[in-house]
């Protein structure tokens, strides 16, 4: 390393510039929202969100949401259809300047089943990306789920069951000092877990999560056949379902911080029957930096509750930390079934 | 100028031309927000009661200074970041850009 290029890295600031969260009401009416925020650089910026939906459907056009940055002070919620309120809890981690964290925010429209989506060229060995995306369709086509897969360092390829007036908006997320192992699995029909081996294995608390499952078949699955999934072990990624159904496909991202975010996991926490909130016990974090992540399939927020009918309030959820050791999970109204729900807290304090 | 070097100078100017686009916009939130927070002042200018049919102004006082502080340590970090990127640009024409922003920063 040549002198200048020592002097440089010292005076860029690197770590965590600041964390920016709330929560947001996509009322029943509209298909939109939007959110002013601080002035961000959006290139070092990360969105996180989850949500719970009101909606007695399991319309994937009403339920689905995506979330883009839109510019420097917007971040923008919308769905394929009205119909029911949507309660979104959402979080910008913004970086210094000087990280070595690139994110690209793409957002388009879907022209086809399997859409290449061109970014800029990235070290495949420390990227992983994070994608939303919505649907004109009703209960039964072109349901809201998409699983993103790097073919090339130029190139996200975007898997939809099937494309409606399906919108996505993609994060592709670049950190230098973080590593990133990709898997790949399917899970049959008849399968109820498909466990994806790890090698080599992981530090479960410096690792995040990122996973896409879509259906393999067309269909509108019942909300017991959706997937959810996590770590299980330092070697073992599980996804679950209450019930065998339809066969699916995963795309796994474990993103090795190297000890620079603080990562915890529940892969089994439970909104009990006749509930509509959950709490799961953390060790302490830093609430303020700290977003919660929904392992799920269905724009990461759906589960495999007992409830085999198509019941949108009751198996969407939203989760927040409310206390340093508390994380709170509501769907938006208590339903018969039991929910089961797999969680990650990524602690960004010392990023 | 080696191919490594051109990368990096592209690479600074890039990096400093979105942040003064983000700077641009921050100070004028922050001129926005101060704004807001000195209507409310002239709106009570003996102070807020402190009584509950007053809890929104509360927290959209708490709301605003906390934006304010948000915008405060962004622009710091992104002074720091330009002034340090000002050298890597150059640019006669972009150094300027860049130092005509620092200035603007408080």
């Amino acid at each position: 390393m040549t002198f200048p290029m020592m002097f440089r890295r010292f005076r860029l600031r690197t770590g965590l510039l600041g964390v920016q969260s709330g929560q947001k009401t996509l009322a029943s009416a509209d298909t939109s929202t939007t959110v002013t925020i601080t002035a961000v650089l959006k290139e070092k910026s990360i969105l996180f969100f989850n949500y719970s939906s009101a909606s007695a459907a399991l319309s994937a056009n009403i339920n689905e949401v995506r979330g883009v940055l839109t510019n420097t002070t917007t971040i923008t919620f919308d769905r394929g259809a009205n119909g029911a309120d949507i309660t979104i809890n959402w979080w910008v981690i913004e970086f210094e300047p000087g990280t070595p964290i690139t994110i690209q925010h793409l957002a388009a429209q879907a022209t086809s089943s399997t859409e290449n989506v061109s970014i800029s060229a990235v070290d495949l060995a420390h990227t992983f990306p994070i994608c939303t995306c919505i649907t004109s369709a009703s209960v039964g086509t072109g349901k809201a789920t998409v699983k993103a897969d790097f073919t090339s360092t130029v190139n996200c390829q975007l898997s939809f069951e099937s494309i409606n007036n399906t919108f996505y908006g993609l994060q592709v997320i670049t950190h230098q000092d973080w590593d990133v192992d990709v898997y790949t699995d399917s899970a049959a029909s008849g399968d109820t877990t498909e466990d994806t081996p790890l090698s080599p294995s992981i530090t479960l608390a410096e690792t995040m999560l990122f996973g896409y499952a879509i259906f393999s078949v067309t269909g509108n699955p019942t909300a017991d056949e959706w997937f959810n999934f996590g770590f299980t072990a330092v070697n073992n990624i599980q996804a679950v379902r209450t019930t065998s159904g339809k066969a699916a496909n995963f795309t796994y991202y474990a993103v090795k911080t190297n000890g620079k975010i603080a990562c915890q996991h529940d892969v089994s926490e439970t909104i009990a029957g006749g509930n509509s909130v959950g709490n799961t016990a953390f060790a302490a974090v830093t609430i303020a930096n700290t977003p919660v992540i929904v392992n799920n399939m269905a724009n990461s927020v759906g589960n495999n509750s007992t409830n085999n009918t198509t019941t949108g309030e009751a198996v969407r959820l939203r989760s927040i930390m409310n206390s340093t050791t508390n994380c709170r999970t509501e769907r938006a109204a208590a339903d018969a079934s039991t929910n089961i729900h797999s969680l990650s807290l990524y602690d960004f304090t010392n990023a | 100028m080696t191919l490594r070097d051109a990368i990096k100078e592209r690479d600074a100017q890039r990096q400093a031309d979105s942040i003064i686009q983000a700077s641009k916009i921050a100070r004028q939130q922050k001129i926005d927000t101060t704004a807001a927070l000195l209507l409310i002042q002239g709106n009570y200018p003996n102070g807020i009661p402190a009584v509950l049919s007053n809890r929104d102004v509360f927290i959209d006082v708490g709301n605003k200074l906390e934006t304010l502080m948000g915008l405060n340590a962004r622009l710091v970090s992104w002074k720091a970041s330009l002034t340090a990127l000002k050298t890597e640009v150059h640019d006669a024409d972009f150094e300027a850009d860049i130092q005509t922003e620092i200035n603007l920063i408080p």
